[in-house]
């Protein structure tokens, strides 16, 4: 059997009596942003906790590349090539920024030049010896996601990345979001703010209450009756 | 440049600190050069909290069974083989090396606190197995333990003990001073501040929780063979939880996240037992409890990093950056 870049097959989560995710299967080849929406409760950051391994899955797996996640501890999820960002910024306040891009796995084998070339391209240059409680919020949220870059991954969940920034510095991410999927990475953008999203992504899924909704390119998606009644709201997608 | 030595900076004066140690105390009060020692000791069992606990953010309650399997290891071989101290305290730090891995592979396959019940529990029970032991000496200990010899001298005095561990914790300081400015020490912090962010960064964290765990337990070890061959006897209360508890305080006072954290610590601890031991009625134990208790408040009330965070807390009160 061959497998897509990503592939997940019948993704289960419960916890207790409530089911989180619900029998999500999709895959996906290569490349490209890949838009995650759904109401609060969807299952969203559930469905990034279990690619991740924060979470174990009740049924089914994810699978990149022939690896399946599902059963590593979350460290090899990573070298496998998949990390993340969270929702609720997780930086290593101990440590200065620059180490934040040396400590991740490989990362200092590939080097002090890369890991600031990294800081540039995030619009962090000059900023290496400082420290996250130094930074102001969005240049924590971008520190964030050139520490997942640091790894080097083929994929990256990005929990939420443009939620308490202004628009402003949410266009800057959302350019370099499309910078990093010119390059050949995969994203898969879980937001709130469903226009950006809907302008990014090449393609769309929308959870609701556990189940994948709609799965299809923005316009298709947006368009469908099913996800204007269940979250677009009818009329003003 | 400058920038680059401050880690450093502290060692001149440590080194200062030691050699001054015996011109000072046998001339003021509450201080002996048995304080000395046992101040020496105590900071090299705490010097390895500072990987574990200071980085790794890992609370173990069980350090004293290490300085029991050094004190012992040190014990029975001397007594029993006649092998010299050197040896006991090798064999101990393997021995221990060896029980912290196996123990550490278990518990840190789990997210979570279980290193303190772990720990707490392995502690008790090795107290309760060298208590009933006939080899251990049960409750009686094990006496008879040679000194360690120097370039041919015998090390009975304080005084040339003293400076032999302090040799051995100015050793063990920058051990682990390498150790937590390294790559090891990046990821054990990185591990500390946020788990789950660390593993999404690839970071093993239960291989280094483990290695921590390790480093810990040889340190303690190499305390409880120095502690073995000081007092030449050995017996079940070395491995009290008490011992254990003492630890942490020292680094808790001391500062966990330096290397400093533990003489200082030691030192403060020592010093503030030894004051309301003199002061206060009833027994040595009750005066210790008492000592613990009032230094740990007052230093997580006033220096929540600990007197060696104090230089780092004054500069950033006198407007510089940290």
């Amino acid at each position: 059997m061959t497998y897509a870049e990503l592939e997940i097959q019948n993704l289960t989560v419960r916890f207790g009596g409530v089911t989180a995710i619900d029998g999500v299967s999709l895959r996906h080849d290569t490349g490209g942003v890949v838009g995650l929406i759904g109401a609060n409760g969807a299952g969203k950051t559930t469905f990034v906790n279990v690619l991740s391994g924060v979470v174990r899955p009740t049924r089914g797996r994810a699978v990149l590349d022939g690896n399946e996640l599902t059963v590593l501890p979350a460290h090899r999820i990573a070298r496998a090539g998949l990390t993340r960002t969270f929702q609720n910024l997780r930086l290593f306040g101990s440590l200065p920024v620059l180490e934040h891009l040396l400590t991740p796995y490989g990362a200092r084998r590939r080097g002090r030049k890369r890991a600031l070339a990294l800081l540039a391209d995030v619009g962090l240059a000059g900023a290496e010896d400082r420290y996250p409680g130094e930074l102001s919020y969005g240049e924590q949220r971008r520190l964030e996601l050139a520490r997942a870059l640091a790894l080097d991954p083929r994929v990256i969940l990005l929990d939420e990345p443009l939620a308490g920034l202004p628009a402003s510095e949410g266009d800057e991410l959302l350019d370099l979001f499309a910078r990093l999927r010119d390059d050949g990475t995969t994203l898969l953008l879980v937001e709130h703010d469903v226009p950006s999203v809907l302008r990014i992504s090449d393609r769309v899924l929308v959870l609701d209450r556990g189940r994948l909704l709609a799965d299809g390119p923005p316009a298709a998606v947006a368009a469908d009756p099913e996800v204007r009644r269940a979250y677009l709201g009818d009329g003003d997608a | 440049m400058i920038a680059r030595l401050r880690p450093y900076a502290g060692y001149p004066a440590f080194a200062a600190g030691l050699m001054l140690v015996p011109a000072v105390f046998t001339r003021v009060p509450f201080y002996t050069m048995s304080t000395a020692v046992l101040m020496v000791l105590l900071a090299i069992g705490a010097l390895g909290l500072v990987p574990l606990t200071g980085l790794a953010r890992q609370v173990s309650i069980g350090q004293a069974a290490f300085y029991g399997i050094g004190g012992y290891t040190s014990a029975l071989l001397s007594t029993r083989l006649g092998l010299g101290p050197w040896w006991g305290l090798l064999a101990g730090a393997a021995l221990a090396a060896a029980v912290a891995w196996a123990l550490g592979t278990v518990i840190f396959r789990a997210q979570g606190h279980y290193l303190s019940l772990a720990t707490l529990a392995f502690g008790l029970a090795l107290a309760a197995v060298v208590n009933e032991l006939p080899a251990t000496g049960r409750n009686a200990g094990i006496s008879g333990l040679p000194p360690f010899h120097f370039f041919g001298a015998r090390l009975t005095d304080d005084l040339p003990l003293y400076w032999l561990y302090a040799g051995l914790l100015v050793a063990g300081t920058v051990a682990v001073h390498l150790l937590v400015r390294s790559q090891l020490g990046s990821a054990l912090t990185a591990a500390g501040d946020s788990p789950v962010a660390a593993a999404a960064a690839g970071i093993d964290i239960a291989a280094l929780r483990r290695t921590a765990f390790v480093v810990s337990a040889v340190l303690a070890s190499i305390a409880g063979s120095g502690y073995a061959h000081w007092f030449r006897y050995v017996d079940p209360s070395m491995l009290g939880l008490l011992n254990s508890v003492q630890l942490l305080i020292i680094i808790t006072v001391g500062g966990r996240e330096s290397v400093w954290g533990a003489p200082l610590g030691a030192f403060t601890v020592v010093t503030l037992t030894e004051v309301v031991r003199g002061r206060l009625p009833g027994s040595g134990a009750g005066a210790e409890l008492t000592a613990y208790g009032i230094v740990l408040v007052l230093s997580l009330l006033l220096l929540p990093r600990g007197l060696a965070g104090l230089p780092a807390a004054l500069r950033r009160r006198g407007g510089g950056t940290r």
